[in-house]
C-alpha cells in the first residue's frame, strides 16, 4: 500500500506498472508534504486513513484516473512511413526525441553501429529505470544513430550505460527525481583523442561531433529505454540543458596531477568513461588571482552561492 | 521521396507480473510495516497515519524500517516482509 501525492500518481502509476504491479493501491493526498507543517502533515493523513484501509482490506481497487503512459511505439517494430518527412514528425509526436530532429534509424544505419560495438547486437547491456526495460546493443546502437553518433563512439557509449546502471549509482531517482540533474559522462584516456572528443575551449560545447552524440546517445536512451519523458518518468520541475547532452573529457596532458582513471584505481593506457549525476555546470570566473589560495578563495565563494541550509 | 523503414528506439520491459498479496479480512492484531524513503516529513506522515489507523483497530503494533536515502532499494525486504503483516510506503517530496 503506497501513499502518494497528487503531483506523483502517474510516476507512480508508471512504476508500479513498470514492475508488475499495475493494480497496487494508491493512497492519493494532496502534494506537498516536505516543508509542510506537522498540522499539515497531519490533515494529509487523516485524507490518507481510509484509502490506506481500504488499500490493505479492500479488494485494491482503488486505482484513480490519471495513469500515465506515453503511449509510444513498442520495442523492436519496424515502423514504415511514407517518407522522412513523415518519419521525423511520427517520431516527435511520439515523444521519441530529445526535441530535436533525428537521424533516421534504418536497418543499414543500425547495422553499421552495432558493428561499431564490436558485440551480439542481442547483448543486454543494462536495464534502464523507470520503465526497467531492457537496453541491448541493438536498442543502444538505434539511439545512437538518431543522435548522429559515428559507430566508434560504441564502447564509450556502453561503457556509460554500464555504469550508470550500476546499483551504486541510483539510476532510478537520477531519471525519475523532481532535481534536474542529468547524467555527466567524463572519458579519460587516450580514446578521448581517438575519438576527437573536445577538451579544450567549449570543452562542455556546443560545436564538437563526439561530445555532443555520446551525450545526447545517453539521453535518447534514457528516454526511450528508460521512459525517461519529461512529466512521466522525468519529474524533473525545470529540466536542464544539460539533459540535452553532457559529455566531457579530461585534459590530461594541461593537468599538474595524475590523470583521473588513474587516481581511480585504473592504469594510464587504460581509457575510461566515468558517470557523475550532475547539475548543469556553474561557471567560475576569475580573471585576477595569480595564486592556489586566492583562485581557491573564489571557488569557495563560488559554492557558497549554490548552497542552502535551513 | 520514397517510403522508408527505421526501427523503434524503444526497449523491451521483461519484468513478469507480481500478483498481489491477497488484502487483509481485518487489520486487528496485524503488526503494520512503515517502510520509509527519508523524505522530509515522510516518517511524521506515516506514523501519523498509523497512529489514526490504531485508534480505529487494535493493531498489534508498528515495525519502522528507514533507508538511508530516497535515492537507493531498501535491503532485507523479505526478512522484513516476515515480521509484519502489511506495509505502508510512500512517495512524494
Amino acid at each position: 500500500m503506497t501513499i502518494c501525492t497528487e503531483a506523483f500518481i502517474g510516476l507512480a502509476r508508471e512504476e508500479s506498472k513498470n514492475l508488475g504491479m499495475p493494480d497496487l493501491p494508491l493512497a492519493i493526498i494532496k502534494h506537498p508534504i516536505g516543508g509542510e507543517s506537522l498540522a499539515v502533515i497531519h490533515q494529509r493523513a487523516d485524507d490518507a486513513l481510509a484509502q490506506v484501509i481500504r488499500g490493505l482490506t479492500g479488494d485494491a481497487a482503488t486505482r484513480p484516473a490519471g495513469a500515465a503512459s506515453s503511449g509510444a511505439a513498442t520495442a523492436n517494430e519496424h515502423l514504415t512511413f511514407a517518407n522522412e518527412d513523415e518519419a521525423l514528425e511520427a517520431f516527435h509526436t511520439r515523444r521519441l526525441t530529445d526535441g530535436l530532429p533525428v537521424v533516421l534509424p534504418t536497418a543499414e544505419r543500425v547495422q553499421a553501429m552495432v558493428a561499431g560495438s564490436g558485440r551480439p547486437a542481442s547483448d543486454v547491456i543494462a536495464v534502464v529505470p523507470p520503465r526497467w526495460a531492457e537496453a541491448t546493443v541493438e536498442n543502444i546502437a538505434i539511439n545512437a544513430v538518431m543522435a548522429g553518433c559515428r559507430p566508434q563512439y560504441m564502447p564509450v557509449l556502453i561503457a556509460a550505460l554500464q555504469a550508470a546502471a550500476d546499483p551504486a549509482f541510483g539510476l532510478y531517482s537520477v531519471q525519475a527525481t523532481t532535481h534536474p540533474c542529468a547524467v555527466l559522462m567524463l572519458v579519460s584516456g587516450p580514446i578521448a583523442q581517438e575519438l576527437g572528443l573536445n577538451f579544450r575551449h567549449g570543452a562542455f560545447g556546443p560545436g564538437f561531433r563526439a561530445n555532443a552524440s555520446i551525450g545526447r546517445a545517453m539521453r535518447l536512451v534514457l528516454v526511450n529505454v528508460g521512459g525517461g519523458i519529461p512529466g512521466e518518468g522525468d519529474q524533473a520541475t525545470h529540466g536542464s540543458p544539460a539533459k540535452f547532452s553532457y559529455c566531457v573529457a579530461e585534459n590530461e596532458a594541461a593537468t599538474p596531477w595524475e590523470p583521473f582513471r588513474v587516481t581511480r584505481g585504473f592504469g594510464k593506457s587504460d581509457s575510461t568513461v566515468t558517470v557523475f549525476s550532475g547539475e548543469g555546470p556553474h561557471n567560475i570566473n576569475d580573471h585576477v588571482c595569480t595564486s592556489a589560495e586566492t583562485t581557491l578563495t573564489v571557488v569557495a565563494d563560488t559554492m557558497t552561492t549554490i548552497v542552502f541550509l535551513p | 521521396m520514397s517510403e522508408i523503414a527505421v526501427l523503434s528506439p524503444l526497449g523491451i520491459n521483461r519484468v513478469g507480473s507480481h500478483p498481489l498479496a491477497p488484502r487483509l479480512r481485518s487489520l486487528d492484531g496485524v503488526t503494520l510495516g512503515v517502510l520509509n524513503n527519508s523524505k522530509p516529513n515522510s516518517l511524521e506522515l506515516q506514523r501519523r497515519v498509523v497512529e489514526l489507523l490504531a485508534r480505529q483497530h487494535p493493531v498489534a503494533g508498528s515495525v519502522t524500517k528507514q533507508k538511508p536515502s530516497a535515492a537507493i532499494g531498501a535491503e532485507g525486504l523479505d526478512a522484513y516482509a516476515k515480521e509484519v503483516g502489511a506495509v505502508i510506503t510512500a512517495i512524494s517530496d
